[in-house]
C-alpha cells in the first residue's frame, strides 16, 4: 500500500511544476492586458507594462466604460442572449447525438457526415441569407433576441452534435442494452440514462458555447436592435471613427471576462471522475 | 432530412438583379425607406461612436427640444457593410450618414437615395458650404446628400520645440520643405513623423499621401480623372507622384524609424516622437481628427504644445493651395417622412454643431459657421485653412471602389513602403484591381 | 441508476416486434407533437413580434421574463415534443416505427443546422458559378475558380495555410492533453484554478487578445520598447525587430500560429477534460499495482481510453484552423505574406464586393475538407465493428 502512497506523492509534484510553469506562461499575456488596463493611456503609448507594476495606476478605463456604456443593460441583454442561446442547441443536439450514436439507419454515416462538413463554412456565408429571412422582407423577427438564438443555434449545432456524439460512443453499451432489454423507449433510455452520463461533455460544451454567443460581436452587432446590444457590441461601440478610446477597451475585455469565468467554475462541479465507472459497477 | 429537401428546393435561385425597396410606391422619386412616418421619431445610423456620438447628440438636443421630434442614433463600426445588409433586407433607418461617399453613391444607383434638391434649399446650403463637398455627392447631375461634418488633411503638425530650430514654420512649396528637411537631417533630427500601421487597415495614411501629391503636382481635373478611373492608376503621373513620395519620406534620414518604423508605428502614435525632448521628429502630415490622439498633457495645451501649417502646393504643379479632407454626408432614406426632413434641415444647415463643436474634434463644412464655438485657437486656424483653400477634394480611396480604397490601395502602400514592390509595380497592380 | 429503475419508471411496451399499429397513439402522438411543435413556434415568433405582452413594465424584468420563457419553451418545448414524437412513432406498424424514429430524433436538430449552415452553403456553391452580384451565371461556368487561381498570392495564401494546419492542430491537442491530464492529478482546488488559467484567454474576448498580443510583438523606432518580445530581446544585446513583417521562414505566421494555439488550448483543454474524467480509476489503479511508471500509464493506458475525445479535438481545431480569420485579419489583415484563405475570401466578399469568387473560395475549402470527412468515415467503420 505504502508504494502506491509514494508514487502518488512523487507524481504530484512533477504535475504540480509542471502545471505552474505552463499557467505563468499562459497567463503572461493575459496579465499584461490587466496592467495595461489600470494605466493611464500617454504611459500605455510611452513604456512596456511590465515598467507600471508598482504603478502609477488609474482607474479611468474602467470608469471610462461604465459611463460611455449602459453597462447594465448590456449585462442582461448579453445574458438574455447567450443563455438560450447555449441550452437551446444542446438539447436538440443531445437528442440528435443520441440517435447518431445508438441508433442504426439508412443515411446515418452520410447525415452525420455532412454535419462534420458543414463545420468548415465560414459564418459570413450564412449572414446575408440569414438577413434576408430574418429582416422586414422575411419573417422580421431581426433586432430580437429570437434571431440571435436561432442563429447561434445553427452555427453551434454542428459542432455540438458532433462533440456529443462522439462522447455518446465512449458511454458503456452494456446499459444501454440491458435498459432495452428491460423495455424502456428509446425516450426513457435517452432521458434517464444517456443524458445524465453525458453530462460532462454536456457541461464542457455548454461553457465553450456561452462563451462563444456572449464574445460574439458580429452576429449581435447586425441582428440586435440597440435597444438590446450586448456587452461586446456596447463596448465596441465605445470607439471613434479613427479607433480613439481603444485603452478603454483593455478594461472592459475584464469586466466582460468576469461572467464567463464565472460560468467556468460553476460549471466544474461536473467535471466528475467516474459517473460512468459507478454505473459499470453498480 | 427537411434540412437537405429545403435547401434543394430554395437553391437553384439567383439574387434579384434589381432588389426592390420595401414599401409601396409613393409619388415619383420618393425614396421609400426608414421607419414609420410622421411619428415623431427619427432614425439615424452612423460610423462614429464613443465621444463623437455624444458630440452628435448633445448637438440635436436643443433642437430636439424645440421640435418635439426624438432623434434615435446608433452607430456602428461597420457601417459600410451593416448599411448594405440593411438595405438589402428592406431594414433602413430614416437617416444614413455616410463616412465616404462611394457608399452613398452605391446606394444612389439602387434608388435607395432622396435627391437633396426636392426637401433642402440647395442654393443656400450651396452658398455656406466649402466648395466641393456637394460635388462629392453628386450622381447625374443632382446631389443625393450633404455634409455634416467636415475633415480636413491637409495639415501639417510640428510641436512647439521645432520652433526652437528657427526653421520656418510655413511653407512655400513641397520643394521647399524638402530642402529645410535636409538641412534638419544634416543636424541631426529627422524631419518626418510618420505611422501607417492601423490593424487590418494598415496603408490608409500612405494613400493619403500620394492622393495629396496627386492633387498638388497635376491639380484637382487630374485628380478627379484619377479617382473616377477615367485615367488609368497606373498613368505615368501616378507613378511619378508615388517616387515624389519615396523621396519625401522613405529616403535615408528623411522619416523617424524609417520603412521599418513607418509601417509598425500607429498612426495615432506616431507624433509622439516629436514630443520627447530632444524630439526625434518634427512634421506630421495627418488630419485634424489626429489631435485627439496626442498625449494628454499636449491635449491639454493644444494651442501651445502645437502648431499647424498648411501643406504646401508643389512647385511646378497646380498653382492654387488645394486641400485634402473628407466629411460625413448625410442622405435621407425616407422621402416623405416630415420629421426626418426637418431633421436633415438642420443638421446640414450652418447652425448645427456648435455644441460638438465646442467639445472640441469637429469642423463644420460651412465657411459661415461660428468659429467662436471651437474650443481652441488650433481648430479655428484649420477651419480657416480649408475655408480659404482654392479647391476642396475629398479623400481619393474614399472616392474610389472599396475594392481599390478600403483593399488593394492600402496593401500596395504596404509594399511599396517596405519596398517588396516598385512604383510601376504597384501602381500596376492596383490598376488589375480595378473593378469593371 | 440501474436498469431494473428505469424499466419500472415507464410505462410497459411490449417487444420490439410489435407489429400492429395502434391508431390510438398515432393520433395522440401526432396531434399532441403537431400541437407542441406550433405551441413553440409562435411563443417564439411572440416573443419577437410582442414582447409587451410578457412586459411588467421594467426593463430589466422584462429582459429576464423574454430570457426565461425562451428557455421554458426551448428546452420544454423539445423534451415536450421529443415525447410526443415518440408516442407517435411508437404507435406506428413495427416496422414503419423503428424506420422513422431516428430520423425523428435528428430532425430539429438537422433542420436547424439545414436552415443555417447548409441552405447558405449550398446557395455558395450555386454562387460560385456566378458573377458579382450574383445575378447570373458566368462563362466559362468555372470562371471564378479561375480567377482565384491566378489570384497572385494565391499559392503562397495555400501554403500558408497548409502550415497553420501542420502545426497548430497538433500542437493545440498536445498541450491541452498535457494540462488535462496534469490537471486531474492535482487538488480539485488547484485543478480548478490551473484550468481556469489556461482557459482565461478564451475568456478574454478576441479584442482582448488581439491587443494584448499587440502589445508583446510591438516595435518601436526608437529606444524604449513596449513590446514585452523587443523588450527581452534588447536586453540581451540584440536588435528589435518588427516581428509581424518578418517572413523568413514564415517567421510572422508562426508568431500569428502562437497566439492561436495561446487561444485554443483553453478549448482543448475543457474537451479533454471531460474524456479523462471518464477514464476508470481502477485502470489506472491496475496499472500501477503492476508497477508500471507514469509514463507508460500515460501512454498505454490513459490516452488509448481518450482516443474518441482527441480524435474529436483533433479534428475540430483542424476544422477550425482551416477557416482561421480573425487573428490574421487583426494582426496583419494578410500583409507581410500572411494571408490565409478566410482572410481572402473576406477581401473578395466585403472589399471587393465579388460574391461570386469568394463564394469559389468557399467551395474550395469545403473540398479542401473533404479528406478530413473521408478518414471520419472511416474512422466510424472502425468504431462500429470495434463495439
Amino acid at each position: 500500500m505504502s508504494k502506491v502512497v509514494d508514487t502518488e506523492q512523487k507524481r504530484s509534484w512533477v504535475s504540480i511544476i509542471v502545471m505552474v510553469l505552463l499557467c505563468i506562461l499562459w497567463l503572461i499575456p493575459t496579465f499584461g492586458l490587466l496592467v495595461t488596463s489600470f494605466r493611464n493611456i500617454d504611459l500605455i503609448n510611452g513604456s512596456g507594462w511590465w515598467t507600471g507594476l508598482l504603478g502609477p495606476f488609474t482607474a479611468e478605463n474602467y470608469a471610462g466604460v461604465f459611463t460611455k456604456t449602459d453597462m447594465g443593460t448590456s449585462f442582461i441583454n448579453s445574458f438574455a442572449v447567450a443563455v438560450p442561446a447555449t441550452i437551446i442547441p444542446i438539447t436538440l443536439a443531445a437528442f440528435a447525438a443520441y440517435a447518431f450514436t445508438f441508433l442504426d439507419f439508412k443515411g446515418r454515416d452520410f447525415l452525420f457526415v455532412t454535419i462534420v462538413a458543414v463545420m468548415v463554412v465560414p459564418a459570413q456565408v450564412a449572414l446575408q441569407p440569414m438577413l434576408d429571412m430574418l429582416g422586414p422582407r422575411g419573417i422580421n423577427i431581426s433586432g430580437q433576441y429570437v434571431s440571435v438564438w436561432l442563429l447561434h443555434a445553427g452555427f453551434g449545432m454542428p459542432l455540438a452534435v458532433y462533440t456529443l456524439r462522439n462522447y455518446m460512443t465512449t458511454l458503456p453499451r452494456s446499459i444501454i442494452e440491458s435498459a432495452k432489454v428491460d423495455g424502456a423507449s428509446h425516450f426513457q433510455t435517452f432521458w434517464k440514462l444517456v443524458f445524465p452520463m453525458s453530462m460532462p461533455a454536456i457541461a464542457g460544451f455548454a461553457i465553450l458555447q456561452f462563451l462563444w454567443v456572449w464574445n460574439d460581436l458580429l452576429i449581435a452587432m447586425m441582428f440586435l436592435k440597440p435597444q438590446n446590444a450586448t456587452v461586446i457590441v456596447s463596448l465596441a461601440g465605445i470607439m471613434g471613427t479613427q479607433g480613439q478610446g481603444w485603452e478603454l477597451l483593455t478594461a472592459g475585455a475584464f469586466i466582460s471576462m468576469l461572467v464567463p469565468m464565472a460560468i467556468f467554475f460553476g460549471m466544474q462541479r461536473f467535471f466528475v471522475r467516474g459517473m460512468t465507472s459507478g454505473a459499470v459497477k453498480g | 432530412m427537411t434540412g437537405v429537401v429545403l435547401s434543394l428546393a430554395l437553391t437553384g435561385c439567383l439574387q434579384d438583379p434589381n432588389p426592390r425597396a420595401g414599401g409601396t410606391g409613393g409619388g415619383e422619386g420618393i425614396a421609400q425607406g426608414g421607419s414609420t412616418d410622421g411619428d415623431k421619431v427619427v432614425t439615424v445610423l452612423g460610423a462614429f461612436g464613443g465621444d463623437e456620438a455624444v458630440g452628435f447628440r448633445e448637438s440635436l438636443a436643443k433642437f430636439e427640444a424645440e421640435s418635439g421630434i426624438k432623434v434615435e442614433y446608433n452607430n456602428s463600426t461597420d457601417f459600410t457593410t451593416i448599411i448594405k445588409a440593411r438595405v438589402r433586407s428592406g431594414d433602413t433607418p430614416d437617416i444614413a450618414i455616410f463616412p465616404q461617399p462611394g457608399g452613398l453613391i452605391e446606394l444612389v444607383n439602387e434608388d435607395q437615395i432622396q435627391a437633396v434638391d426636392t426637401y433642402l434649399n440647395y442654393d443656400e446650403i450651396n452658398s455656406t458650404l466649402i466648395p466641393g463637398f456637394l460635388d462629392a455627392a453628386r450622381v447625374n447631375g443632382r446631389v443625393y446628400g450633404a455634409p455634416m461634418r467636415m475633415a480636413v488633411k491637409s495639415i501639417v503638425w510640428y510641436p512647439e520645440s521645432y520652433k526652437a530650430t528657427g526653421k520656418p514654420t510655413e511653407f512655400a512649396s513641397v520643394q521647399e520643405m524638402q530642402k529645410v528637411g535636409e538641412e534638419l537631417s544634416a543636424d541631426g533630427t529627422t524631419p518626418w513623423c510618420v505611422g501607417f500601421e492601423s490593424g487590418p487597415g494598415t496603408g490608409w495614411p500612405g494613400t493619403d499621401w500620394i492622393e495629396e501629391l496627386v492633387l498638388r503636382m497635376w491639380g484637382p481635373d487630374v485628380y478627379d480623372q484619377w479617382t473616377s478611373h477615367k485615367i488609368p492608376f497606373n498613368d505615368e503621373r501616378i507613378v511619378q507622384s508615388f517616387e515624389e513620395m519615396d523621396k519625401l519620406l522613405l529616403a535615408d534620414g528623411t522619416s523617424y524609424g524609417g520603412r521599418k518604423g513607418i509601417l509598425a508605428t500607429a498612426f495615432g502614435d506616431a507624433m509622439n516622437p516629436a514630443f520627447e525632448s530632444p524630439a526625434k521628429c518634427y512634421w506630421m502630415r495627418q488630419g485634424n481628427f489626429i489631435s485627439g490622439f496626442f498625449p494628454k498633457p499636449v491635449q491639454a495645451e493644444l494651442d501651445t504644445a502645437v502648431g499647424t501649417t498648411v501643406f504646401p502646393p508643389f512647385e511646378g504643379g497646380f498653382p492654387g493651395q488645394p486641400i485634402l479632407g473628407g466629411g460625413d454626408i448625410a442622405a435621407l432614406f425616407n422621402g416623405d417622412d416630415p420629421d426626418a426632413i426637418e431633421v436633415m434641415k438642420f443638421m446640414t444647415s450652418d447652425k448645427f454643431g456648435g455644441e460638438w463643436a465646442k467639445k472640441g474634434g469637429w469642423l463644420s463644412p460651412h465657411k459661415t459657421f461660428d468659429g467662436s464655438n471651437y474650443p481652441d485657437e488650433t481648430t479655428r486656424s484649420i477651419a480657416e485653412m480649408a475655408a480659404n483653400a482654392d479647391v476642396f477634394r475629398y479623400d481619393g480611396s474614399d472616392l474610389m471602389p472599396n475594392a481599390v480604397g478600403g483593399g488593394t490601395f492600402w496593401s500596395g502602400m504596404v509594399d511599396f513602403t517596405s519596398g517588396a514592390k516598385t512604383a510601376q509595380q504597384v501602381a500596376d497592380d492596383i490598376e488589375k484591381s480595378w473593378p469593371q | 441508476m440501474s436498469a431494473a429503475t428505469v424499466a419500472a419508471s415507464g410505462p410497459p411496451t411490449t417487444d420490439k416486434a410489435q407489429t400492429a399499429a395502434d391508431p390510438k397513439r398515432i393520433l395522440v402522438g401526432a396531434v399532441t407533437m403537431i400541437a407542441v411543435g406550433w405551441f413553440i413556434g409562435n411563443g417564439f415568433l411572440a416573443l419577437a413580434y410582442y414582447p409587451q405582452w410578457f412586459a411588467v413594465g421594467m426593463p430589466v424584468f422584462d429582459k429576464i421574463i423574454q430570457a426565461l420563457l425562451a428557455m421554458v419553451l426551448g428546452i420544454g418545448g423539445a423534451v415536450l415534443f421529443f415525447y410526443c414524437m415518440n408516442v407517435f412513432v411508437e404507435g406506428l406498424p413495427g416496422r414503419l416505427g423503428q424506420f422513422l424514429m431516428p430520423y425523428a430524433w435528428i430532425l430539429p436538430g438537422y433542420f436547424t443546422i439545414g436552415l443555417l449552415l447548409l441552405y447558405p452553403a449550398i446557395q455558395t456553391v450555386n454562387y460560385s458559378l456566378a458573377n458579382e452580384d450574383s445575378t447570373a451565371y458566368v462563362t466559362p461556368i468555372y470562371k471564378n475558380f479561375q480567377d482565384v487561381f491566378a489570384d497572385e498570392g494565391f499559392t503562397r495564401t495555400i501554403g500558408n495555410n497548409l502550415l497553420w494546419l501542420l502545426i497548430v492542430p497538433a500542437t493545440t491537442v498536445v498541450i491541452g492533453l498535457l494540462v488535462a491530464v496534469l490537471a486531474d492529478r492535482l487538488s480539485p482546488k488547484g485543478e480548478s484554478i490551473s484550468k481556469a488559467m489556461m482557459f482565461m484567454p478564451m475568456a478574454i474576448s478576441f479584442v482582448g487578445a488581439s491587443t494584448i498580443w499587440g502589445f508583446i510583438y510591438d516595435y518601436q523606432s526608437g529606444d524604449t520598447q513596449i513590446g514585452l518580445l523587443n523588450a527581452i530581446v534588447t536586453a540581451v544585446g540584440g536588435e528589435a525587430q518588427s516581428w509581424l513583417t518578418i517572413d523568413r521562414f514564415a517567421l510572422n505566421s508562426m508568431l500569428l500560429m502562437v497566439i492561436v494555439v495561446w487561444l485554443q488550448v483553453g478549448y482543448a483543454m475543457v474537451l479533454l477534460s471531460t474524456a479523462i474524467k471518464n477514464v476508470p480509476e481502477d485502470t489506472l489503479e491496475a496499472a500501477r499495482i503492476d508497477g508500471a511508471s507514469e509514463l507508460k500509464i500515460f501512454f498505454l493506458v490513459v490516452i488509448p481510453q481518450m482516443k474518441g475525445t482527441i480524435i474529436t479535438v483533433f479534428v475540430t481545431v483542424f476544422i477550425m484552423v482551416m477557416k482561421i480569420f480573425d487573428i490574421v485579419y487583426v494582426m496583419t489583415n494578410g500583409n507581410f505574406k500572411t494571408n490565409v484563405i478566410a482572410n481572402m475570401f473576406f477581401q473578395e466578399l466585403f472589399v471587393q464586393r465579388n460574391a461570386g469568387k469568394a463564394s469559389a473560395i468557399v467551395v474550395i475549402l469545403l473540398i479542401a475538407v473533404i479528406p478530413v470527412l473521408i478518414y471520419q468515415v472511416r474512422h466510424f467503420k472502425r468504431e462500429e465493428a470495434e463495439r
